[in-house]
C-alpha cells in the first residue's frame, strides 16, 4: 500500500490547530449516522492514505468491544433480536453501538492524522509567542525524559555487570536493586539539572521582555484554509440547527475532505512540474 | 581600554575558613586568547565564574574586578548577559531545549533581540562554521562534540566581547576537540572577542596563546607571555611541568628555546640528533590464554540500517589489556556492548567460558548507587554475597587502595576523579569480574588521575583479568595497552603488540610519535628519548 507524502504538515500550526479543533469538536457533535459515516469515511481515508492500514487495525478491538457492550448494558429498544440471561438485546441498541463504534473510529484517526501533521515543536511554537515559560517548561521535560531514560539505560547496564541485576534473582531482591537504580538516576539528573540552571541564568533567563523568533511562514493557503475552516464549520452547526440536512451533509463532507484535496492538488503540482 | 582588570581579588566560599583565591591580579585586553591552567581543585572555576557575575558562586569577595572600565558589581547586569559568553565543560547539562533551533535562540529570545535579527545571525554563524545541518536535529540525537559546537553557537547569538570557556574540551574526542579550539580561535582573530579558556591538555593550546595564567593553590602563580610561562613550568617541575605540551618539555630536555607545535619541535630534535638515543619502554611477556572469544559478529540497530559490526572477530586474552582505537562511528563502543551481553549480535557468536563480563561506563558515576563510600561497598558485597572478610583480603591484595578507609564516609559524588576509578575497581574486584570492559574511562581526566587509572589497570592486569578499553587519546593507549586494536567500518583492521602498532603508523601516532618519525627510532612518549651530553 504505497503511502502518500502528507503535504498537509507544512502548514502553519496555527491553521492545523484551528483546523484540527474545528474537526474534533464537531466529531463529538453530530448524532446523526448520514454525519457521522461521513466523518469516518473521511477520516479512514486521509488516515490511510498518509499513514498505512497500521493505525485502523488498531482501533477495530476498540470498535468490537463498543459493539458487544452497548447492547448487553443497554436495553432500550422496541425491536428485540434475541434475550441473554432475560435481558433483551434489541437492534436499536445494537445500531447505536455501532454509530459511537465509528465516531470513536473518526476520532483516532484524526488524532493519529494530526499527530503526524503537528509534531511537538510546532506545537509548542504557536505558544511561545503567547506562553514562552510554559513552551519553554515544557521543552524543557521533553529533554528531560529523554535523558532520564538514556540515563537509566547507562546505569542499568553498568550495574549489571557488578553484580546488580534486574533480571535475575528473586523478586524482592530485583525490586530492591530497581530503587536502587530510581534514587541514583534521579540524583543524577538532579546533579545535572544544577549545572542546566546556571546555564540559563548564563543566558539570560528570567529577563523581562522576551522575544520569540518567527519561525513559520503563514501563507495565502494558510489563509484560505483558516477561512474555509472557520465559515464552514460554524456553516455547517448553523445549517443542521435550521435542520437543512442535506446542505449541512455536503459542506461538512467538502470540509472533511480539506487535507485530502490540499494533499491532491500538491501531488499533481509536483506532478506538473516535473 | 582593557576588557578585563582583576586588583588583588580575593574570594572565601560561606562556612569556609580558608580563602580559595587571594590576592589574584592580572589584565586581558581585547582580542587577547589567555590560557588558565592550574591542577583540580586549585580555584580556577572559581575564578572563571566570578568573571561573570551572573554565575558566580555565593561568598565573600574582597578587591575588584572591571570590565571595560566598568567594576563588574555595579555594571548593568542585561548588559554583562551580553557581553560575556560563558561555555561550560558538559556538553550535555548546559543544553535547555529539545530542539538544536530553540537552543540557539534561546540566549538572544531572553535578550528580546528582535525576530528577523535573530535569524540573520543565526544564518551568519551557521554560514561561518559551515553547521546549518546541525540545526535541523533534536539535542539528544547529537555527539559530544555538535553539543560543545551547538553551545559555543548559542552564546554567539547575542555577539558577546568576552567568551570564558571553562574545560570545553574535556569531554570531547581529539578530533571534535581539535575542530572546536579553531573555531575558538578564530573567533579571537578574525573578530577581535577575548578568550579565556581552562583546559588540562594543553597540547595545542600553548601555540594559539597570547598569554597563560598559572594558578596555583589560590594564587597567581604566573600571568605572562606563552614562552615564558613555558620556562616557568618547567623550572617549577613536579606535576605543573606535565601542563607542558610534549613539544615544550622535549625542548627543555634538550636545553633548548620551547616549541610549541610539532613542527618546531621536530626542527629541534633534527638539529639533535646526534645527542639522542631511543630506549624503548620495556614491556612484559604477553599472555596467551584466551578466555572471551568473538567470532564473526554482525549487528545493526535497524533492519534497514548499515552493519555497525561487520564479521567482527576478536580473542580477549587474560593478564593482557588491548586498546581499542578508531574513528567515531567505527563500532567500538557497540562492541563492547555486544562482548558484555547488554546487545545481542544478529549473526555470529561471542564464546565465553562462564567468564564474567563488566562494563564500565565513561562516567564512573553511573556505578554509585549510595550516599557514602562505605555504603555502596556495602551494597556490592552483599548483592555478591561477600562479607567483610573478602572487602579485607580485597584491600590487602591491593596495593592500590591502601587509605581508602579515609574515603568511607564521603559521598561517592565527592571524590576526585583517581578515587572514583578506585571505588569502580574496588567493585569490580567484589563482583569477581573476569573481563573488564572500559569505555573511554581516561577522558576529562588529568595527568595525575590519567596515572591513577593506569595504575588499576595495571592492578588488574596481575590479578589475571582480561582488560580491553576504549581510548581516543594515543599517549593513554600507548602507556596502558599491551596489543593494540585498529577498529574500522565495524572490523579489526589490524592488532599487534602496541609498539609495533604504533611503529606501523604515520598517521595515527603520539605527539613524541609524531616528532621522532623518520628521524631516529621512534620514540612515542619523552621518558624513552634519552639525551646524551
Amino acid at each position: 500500500m504505497k503511502r502518500y507524502y502528507n503535504h498537509f504538515e507544512k502548514l502553519h500550526p496555527i491553521t492545523l490547530i484551528i483546523y484540527f479543533i474545528g474537526v474534533i469538536f464537531l466529531s463529538f457533535m453530530f448524532d446523526e449516522p448520514v454525519l457521522v459515516s461521513i466523518n469516518a469515511v473521511c477520516a479512514l481515508t486521509i488516515c490511510v492514505l498518509s499513514g498505512g492500514w497500521k493505525t485502523p487495525l488498531y482501533a477495530l478491538p476498540l470498535m468490537l468491544f463498543v459493539i458487544v457492550l452497548n447492547p448487553l448494558f443497554s436495553h432500550t429498544g422496541s425491536t428485540v433480536l434475541f434475550y441473554i440471561n432475560d435481558n433483551a438485546v434489541t437492534k436499536e441498541a445494537v445500531i447505536f453501538g455501532v454509530r459511537t463504534a465509528f465516531t470513536i473510529l473518526s476520532a483516532l484517526m484524526w488524532f493519529s492524522f494530526l499527530n503526524r501533521s503537528l509534531s511537538s515543536d510546532k506545537f509548542l511554537y504557536v505558544f511561545s509567542r503567547h506562553l514562552p515559560n510554559t513552551a519553554l517548561m515544557v521543552s524543557m521535560i521533553f529533554k528531560c525524559t529523554a535523558e532520564f531514560s538514556l540515563q537509566y539505560k547507562n546505569m542499568s547496564s553498568c550495574c549489571e555487570s557488578l553484580g546488580f541485576s534486574l533480571k535475575k534473582g528473586s523478586l524482592s531482591s530485583r525490586l530492591k536493586t530497581g530503587a536502587l537504580l530510581l534514587t541514583a538516576v534521579v540524583g543524577a539528573g538532579l546533579e545535572s539539572s544544577v549545572d542546566t540552571a546556571v546555564s540559563m541564568k548564563s543566558r539570560g533567563y528570567g529577563l523581562s521582555g522576551k522575544s520569540a523568533v518567527k519561525r513559520y511562514f503563514f501563507s495565502v493557503s494558510d489563509a484560505l484554509i483558516c477561512a474555509a475552516a472557520i465559515l464552514g464549520f460554524s456553516g455547517v452547526i448553523l445549517l443542521w440547527a435550521m435542520k437543512t440536512n442535506a446542505a449541512a451533509a455536503a459542506v461538512y463532507a467538502v470540509l472533511l475532505n480539506i487535507p485530502f484535496l490540499f494533499n491532491l492538488v500538491k501531488e499533481i503540482k509536483w506532478k506538473l512540474i516535473r | 581600554m582593557e576588557a578585563y582588570k582583576v586588583e588583588n581579588f580575593s574570594f572565601k566560599y560561606p562556612g569556609c575558613e580558608r580563602e580559595v583565591l587571594r590576592n589574584i591580579s592580572f589584565s586581558i585586553g581585547v582580542g587577547e586568547f589567555v590560557l588558565v591552567l592550574g591542577k583540580t581543585g586549585c580555584g580556577k572555576t572559581t575564578l572563571l565564574r566570578n568573571l561573570k557575575p551572573t554565575v558566580a558562586p555565593a561568598g565573600k569577595r574582597d578587591g575588584s574586578i572591571s570590565f571595560f572600565g566598568e567594576g563588574i558589581s555595579c555594571a548593568d547586569e542585561k548588559r554583562l548577559i551580553k557581553s560575556i559568553g560563558f561555555v561550560f565543560q558538559n556538553p550535555s547539562s548546559q543544553i535547555v531545549c529539545d530542539s538544536a533551533l530553540d537552543e540557539m535562540c534561546f540566549a538572544a529570545e531572553n535578550l528580546g533581540m528582535p525576530s528577523e535579527l535573530i535569524k540573520r545571525r543565526m544564518a551568519e554563524i551557521c554560514t561561518l562554521f559551515s553547521t546549518s545541518e546541525l540545526l535541523d536535529k533534536k539535542t539528544d540525537e547529537l555527539s559530544g562534540g555538535e553539543k560543545q559546537m551547538l553551545n559555543l553557537m548559542s552564546v554567539l547569538m547575542t555577539k558577546p566581547e568576552v567568551i570564558i570557556l571553562d574545560e570545553p574540551l574535556a569531554q570531547l574526542d581529539p578530533a571534535c576537540a581539535e575542530n572546536f579550539l579553531r573555531a575558538v580561535h578564530k573567533l579571537c582573530k578574525d573578530f577581535g572577542t577575548s578568550i579565556i579558556i581552562s583546559e588540562h591538555n594543553s597540547q595545542g593550546l600553548f601555540a594559539l596563546a597570547d598569554k597563560v595564567l598559572v594558578i596555583e593553590d589560590g594564587t597567581v602563580g604566573f600571568f605572562g607571555e606563552a614562552g615564558q610561562a613555558a620556562s616557568y613550568l618547567s623550572e617549577k617541575g613536579g606535576s605543573l611541568s606535565e601542563y607542558l605540551p610534549v613539544s615544550a618539555r622535549l625542548c627543555e630536555k634538550l636545553a633548548a628555546p620551547p616549541a610549541f607545535t610539532c613542527a618546531e619541535a621536530r626542527a629541534v630534535y633534527r638539529d639533535n640528533k646526534e645527542r639522542i638515543s631511543v630506549k624503548p619502554e620495556k614491556r612484559e611477556e604477553l599472555c596467551t590464554q584466551t578466555i572471551l572469544r568473538a567470532k564473526n559478529l554482525v549487528f545493526r540497530f535497524e533492519k534497514r540500517g548499515r552493519n555497525i559490526l561487520n564479521g567482527l572477530s576478536l580473542d580477549i586474552k587474560c593478564g593482557c589489556a588491548l586498546g581499542l582505537v578508531g574513528a567515531n562511528g567505527a563500532g567500538k563502543s557497540t562492541l563492547l556492548s555486544v562482548l558484555s551481553g547488554c546487545l545481542k549480535a544478529q549473526e555470529g557468536k561471542v564464546k565465553n567460558d562462564g567468564a564474567k563480563v563488566c562494563l564500565l561506563p565513561q562516567n564512573p558515576d553511573y556505578t554509585f548507587l549510595a550516599d557514602s563510600v562505605r555504603r555502596d561497598i556495602d551494597l556490592t558485597l552483599k548483592v555478591n554475597k561477600k562479607d567483610e572478610s573478602d572487602l579485607a583480603e580485597l584491600t590487602e591484595r591491593f596495593q592500590i587502595f591502601e587509605g581508602f578507609e579515609k574515603l568511607y564516609d564521603r559521598n561517592p559524588l565527592d571524590l576526585s576523579a583517581g578515587q572514583k576509578q578506585k571505588l569502580t575497581l574496588l567493585k569490580v574486584l567484589i563482583a569477581d569480574g573476569d573481563v573488564i570492559l572500559m569505555d573511554e574511562c581516561e577522558k576529562g581526566l588529568d595527568a595525575q588521575a590519567k596515572r591513577e587509572l593506569g595504575e588499576v589497570i595495571a592492578c588488574l592486569k596481575r590479578d589475571g583479568k582480561a582488560i580491553v578499553f576504549i581510548s581516543h587519546n594515543p599517549s593513554f593507549v600507548y602507556e596502558n595497552a599491551d596489543e593494540t586494536a585498529l577498529i574500522f567500518a565495524g572490523e579489526v583492521i589490524a592488532r599487534q603488540p602496541t609498539r609495533e602498532f604504533f611503529c606501523g603508523n604515520e598517521i595515527y601516532t603520539t605527539p613524541m610519535g609524531q616528532i621522532s618519525l623518520d628521524i631516529t627510532e621512534s620514540a612515542f612518549t619523552l621518558e624513552e628519548v634519552c639525551v646524551s651530553e
